[in-house]
């Protein structure tokens, strides 16, 4: 069971959520946002001992993709935020620059979601968190998986769930044929210094591997590409490791971010988002092109009309 | 720098403690304040209780870092007569935080209340020094843990001063090379032998590109 020391809930919210953690306090509330949304909240520092308000989702269940978020050729790209903010603590994520707060809110009601999801949508259920870190506890995966097994077939909706967390438990369900199950991979070196919280590379391999010998479609994400010296022999070492054609599609990406969230995200003392980077057309990016490198280094051994950039 | 406050001259056992007034009356300026602590008594049930408070009003809520007991505190106007079992009772915690919280975040603002009476009028001062004094150490120690977490990360300092003025830079090359300054400040490289007074415009560019790169070698 989770620890936390404190726990906000909305009055609206589900109480019965309260018994999946271990906590002293608890705080009743009429909204998240009294809580979520106060001024000056310091991100890091909540992030480092991060409390749990329990809400209820009362409406925009979903959101249309925004253009940094590759979409797959879907046409219909959406993404859903039943948990917001991270357990992890990687030190170029974008919610230090979105969320003025670190602690993490989770929506209750999530049977609620289902009912709002458009047919024919392309949706993202983990972009604003990382369920995988939290199913032990929550068991979202599995209650989207019923989901897109039965009302989720019917109205055509495909969901992609996107993970830097071990958590082998996920595959022991009956695969669902349309659940991607999006695997974000980076060298080892990167994850030590830049991806505080998630699961070793190593570990990621093995969830990879479960998911496929269990049947499940996967997706590989190398994205964000991050600098390091030595940037080249690194990705090159870690693509020349997997066997890519086990995957359904690979995405890459180098690292970017809105500018909008630069300047929070820098104020959050991450190291990494302090770097000098170029604004190319609202973006921040490293002046130097990884991607390409990355793509051609893939396609040797994967179709490229299956291979998809940012760019 | 760090702000003690108490409505009465009675509750502040530290020296330069801002004494507000009952009704928090008057109130300093919060520019420049690390944290500040509002120490005094209230009403509750478990007199001589300290309590940190968690929620003020059911509108305000201060982030907890102590280990002491924590409760909710309703701000009144006038002496609470009746109290609410769980509820604490105060007439200056939601005052503060109102007015603190234009300035301050959650984490910079912390309540301690120690339970006086069950909803009578305290006259006695001594009293109300004894029963707050009972936890002077334990509020010590709390200070001593807020100054340690409070200068936080988003505060401190991410870039030595310095002087910009000397080399010829636009507004833009300007704001680069500050955070060219502040990213190798964090990884803990010097660029200073890069831009030179004597540089010119062109010169400068062509030196912000070579700490760029230096810059991108430098960090991993």
């Amino acid at each position: 069971m989770k620890k936390v020391d404190t726990i906000y809930i909305e009055k609206d919210a589900d109480h019965a959520f309260l018994d999946l953690f271990e906590t002293r306090h608890i705080v009743e509330i009429e909204h998240y946002k009294d809580v979520f949304c106060r001024p000056h909240q310091d991100w890091s520092l909540q992030h480092a001992r991060q409390n749990i308000i329990l809400a209820k989702k009362r409406d925009k269940f979903v959101y249309k993709g925004a253009r940094p978020c590759q979409d797959f050729a879907y046409d219909n790209f959406y993404y859903s935020s039943c948990v917001m903010n991270c357990i992890c603590s990687c030190d170029y994520c974008y919610l230090r620059g979105m969320y003025p707060s670190g602690n993490l809110v989770i929506f209750t009601n999530l049977e609620d979601y289902f009912e709002h999801v458009p047919t024919g949508a392309y949706l993202s259920i983990s972009y604003d968190t990382d369920l995988f870190a939290l199913e032990s506890t929550l068991g979202y995966i599995q209650k989207w998986c019923d989901y897109a097994r039965t009302q989720g077939s019917l109205q055509n909706v495909t969901l992609e769930v996107r993970t830097k967390c071990k958590n082998l438990d996920v595959f022991k369900m009956e695969p669902p044929s349309n659940v991607i199950f999006a695997f974000s991979i980076n060298p080892q070196v990167i994850i030590d210094k830049y991806e505080r919280g998630t699961s070793s590379l190593k570990a990621r391999l093995e969830n990879i591997q479960a998911a496929q010998s269990a049947g499940f479609r996967t997706r590989l994400c190398i994205d964000p590409i991050i600098y390091c010296n030595d940037w080249q022999d690194q990705y090159a070492q870690l693509i020349d490791s997997l066997d890519l054609t086990r995957f359904e599609d690979i995405s890459i990406g180098s690292f970017r971010i809105s500018q909008s969230y630069i300047g929070a995200m820098r104020a959050s003392g991450s190291v990494l988002a302090n770097f000098p980077f170029k604004n190319v057309d609202g973006y921040m990016q490293y002046s130097i092109d990884m991607e390409s490198f990355v793509y051609e280094r893939v396609i040797e051994k994967f179709p490229a009309e299956k291979v998809f950039l940012w760019h | 720098m760090a702000l003690i406050i108490s409505a009465l001259k009675c509750e502040s056992i530290f020296e330069g403690t801002f004494i507000c007034g009952v009704g928090a009356k008057r109130l300093p300026d919060f520019k420049g304040v690390d944290y500040l602590i509002n120490i005094g008594i209230c009403a509750g049930e478990q007199i001589g209780e300290l309590y940190e408070i968690n929620a003020i009003n059911g509108r305000y809520f201060p982030d907890c870092f102590g280990d002491f007991k924590r409760a909710q505190l309703t701000t009144v106007d006038q002496m609470a007569s009746k109290i609410a079992p769980g509820i604490l009772y105060d007439m200056e915690s939601a005052t503060i935080y109102k007015r603190a919280c234009k300035c301050l975040g959650p984490h910079q603002m912390h309540f301690l209340k120690v339970v006086s009476d069950n909803g009578q009028e305290v006259t006695d001062k001594n009293y109300v020094q004894v029963l707050i004094k009972r936890h002077k150490t334990e509020i010590e120690d709390y200070i001593t843990k807020l100054s340690k977490v409070a200068p936080l990360a988003s505060r401190a300092p991410l870039a030595p001063d310095l002087d910009l003025s000397q080399f010829r830079l636009t507004a833009t090359m300007r704001e680069r090379h500050l955070q060219q300054l502040k990213y190798a400040h964090l990884i803990g490289v010097d660029i200073s032998d890069f831009l030179s007074p004597n540089m010119n415009k062109k010169e400068c560019q062509h030196a912000l590109e070579k700490i760029d790169e230096f810059l991108l070698r430098a960090c991993l």
